[in-house]
């Protein structure tokens, strides 16, 4: 069996993750990183462009192998409600044990742009609101859900960084997202099976005696005739 | 010309150059070309450059921390107060970014100048007006943490956003769900039944995106998506 070798990217991003990781974002300097990997600051720009977009690519490497060893923790259940607390604890705790690399990750004023770690951390909570909302259990749309989310769980974890251990409130963090449940999910719903027929038939019978439904008459007859056709089809 | 008008005109220009660029931005030689003054006035106001970025800092937070007394008790509804805090709070962040981040993105041994003047005592007043007249479900201590988690999380998920993309309604969304979660009774808070075809929409929309109906031909499938989208987001 032969094992591909690391390529040179692959061995600056190594490189440059584990200084951030022991030493801080202080450590990882351009010229720290290049002799930690064994090349010369030119490759690591032409590779990354800039320190910034490696530094950017290393938070986001931290963030996977902190996410990684809490693998058996996150991995899904058949409860997305639950899978969905546990990412949010497990976020708050990578960011309470990571203060330097969150603030990186979540709190670069770094103007009109989401961090690789932030993009990865949303899809992950999507994924878990998706689940949620196939067992018509989300009252607001999974991205804005995650919006929601995202603000909230970041804000948590803000307030509670530039205080002494001793001065944080554990309860904020439960006072939070109870908030975030309170406003997305629906409280107490049947859970619903989570197939096309048998949701294209409770859409059907809602639309039915809805008013201000935001489409016209005629797509409102043609989305009738889809729903029609999904509810009758079985598998 | 006084000393005084000099010193400010200083000020006020590299306010703006940090606001633009950050504090790269932030040379002597930029800030002396904008004020029209030279380089050894600043130096002789301000000492060396850290000294003027601290004294920018300063007054920055000083304006904000006016701009809050001045609408914390604006008029007799604390609630309405309360909102105008808020967007007081995200309007700040989004104009100074670079300020904004000194006093609220930090970790422990950051500056602790910027963290006394973040720390407001208005959020905590107006919540304890909200006590006293019997509208908070939690302590006034609590709700003013939940709402200032909101207020952070919004405005770094905004400055994430591409400034011509941005939309308010990720921070009203937050500041509903903490609202929703302290306030009793809040006049147009959560309905306390949810909107059904919305709740079908969303989930019919999840369940397809996973598993797309042989139902529909792939045209059908992305106009369906679409209007499934519409039916999850509309107000």
């Amino acid at each position: 069996m032969t094992v591909e070798p690391e390529s040179v990217s692959q061995r600056i991003l190594r490189a440059a993750t584990e200084l951030l990781r022991k030493d801080g974002p202080q450590a990882a300097s351009t010229r720290a990183v290049a002799a930690a990997a064994g090349v010369q600051p030119p490759d690591l720009y032409r590779l990354f462009g800039d320190k910034d977009r490696l530094i950017e690519q290393a938070v986001a490497e931290v963030q996977r192998e902190f996410l990684h060893r809490k693998r058996r923790t996150l991995a899904p259940t058949d409860d997305p409600l639950q899978d969905f607390r546990r990412l949010w604890d497990v976020h708050v705790d990578f960011g309470l044990t990571h203060p330097e690399i969150y603030v990186l990750a979540y709190g670069h004023a770094r103007t009109g742009r989401v961090s690789a770690a932030s993009a990865e951390m949303t899809g992950l909570f999507e994924e878990r609101l998706a689940g949620l909302g196939r067992q018509g259990r989300l009252r607001v749309s999974v991205a804005r859900s995650a919006g929601t989310v995202m603000v909230l769980i970041v804000g948590t974890v803000m307030m509670q960084l530039p205080l002494a251990k001793r001065n944080r409130d554990p309860r904020l963090s439960a006072a939070a997202r109870t908030s975030a449940e309170a406003a997305l999910v629906v409280p107490g719903a049947a859970v619903r099976t989570a197939d096309a027929a048998t949701n294209a038939s409770v859409l059907r019978d809602a639309l039915q005696g809805a008013r201000r439904v935001p489409l016209s008459a005629a797509e409102r007859a043609l989305l009738k005739e889809w729903l029609d056709r999904l509810a009758a089809a079985t598998d | 010309m006084t000393v005084t008008g000099t010193r400010d005109r200083i000020l006020e220009a590299a306010a703006e150059l940090l606001d633009k660029g950050g504090v790269d931005e932030l040379s002597t030689r930029a800030v002396a070309t904008a004020a029209e003054v030279s380089t050894p006035t600043i130096y002789r106001e301000f000492g060396d450059k850290d000294g003027l970025l601290s004294a920018v800092i300063r007054q920055v937070l000083q304006q904000y921390w006016d701009d809050k007394l001045r609408v914390s008790f604006a008029t007799d509804d604390a609630l309405a107060d309360l909102e105008q805090l808020f967007d007081l709070h995200i309007e700040f962040g989004l104009s100074h970014p670079y300020c904004y981040a000194v006093a609220y993105v930090s970790v422990p041994e950051d500056d602790t100048l910027a963290r006394s003047l973040s720390e407001s005592p208005f959020l905590l007043q107006v919540m304890t007006r909200l006590r006293d007249e019997g509208r908070l479900s939690t302590s006034p201590e609590q709700a003013a943490r939940l709402m200032a988690t909101a207020g952070i999380g919004s405005v770094l998920a905004l400055l994430s956003t591409d400034p011509q993309r941005r939309d308010m309604s990720v921070a009203h969304a937050a500041r509903s769900a903490v609202l929703d979660t302290i306030v009793v009774d809040r006049p147009g808070g959560l309905p306390a039944d949810v909107s059904e075809p919305k709740v079908a929409a969303i989930a019919l929309r999840e369940v397809l995106r996973v598993a797309p109906s042989p139902e529909l031909s792939p045209g059908e499938s992305v106009l369906i998506d679409e209007w499934l989208q519409l039916l999850a987001d509309c107000e």
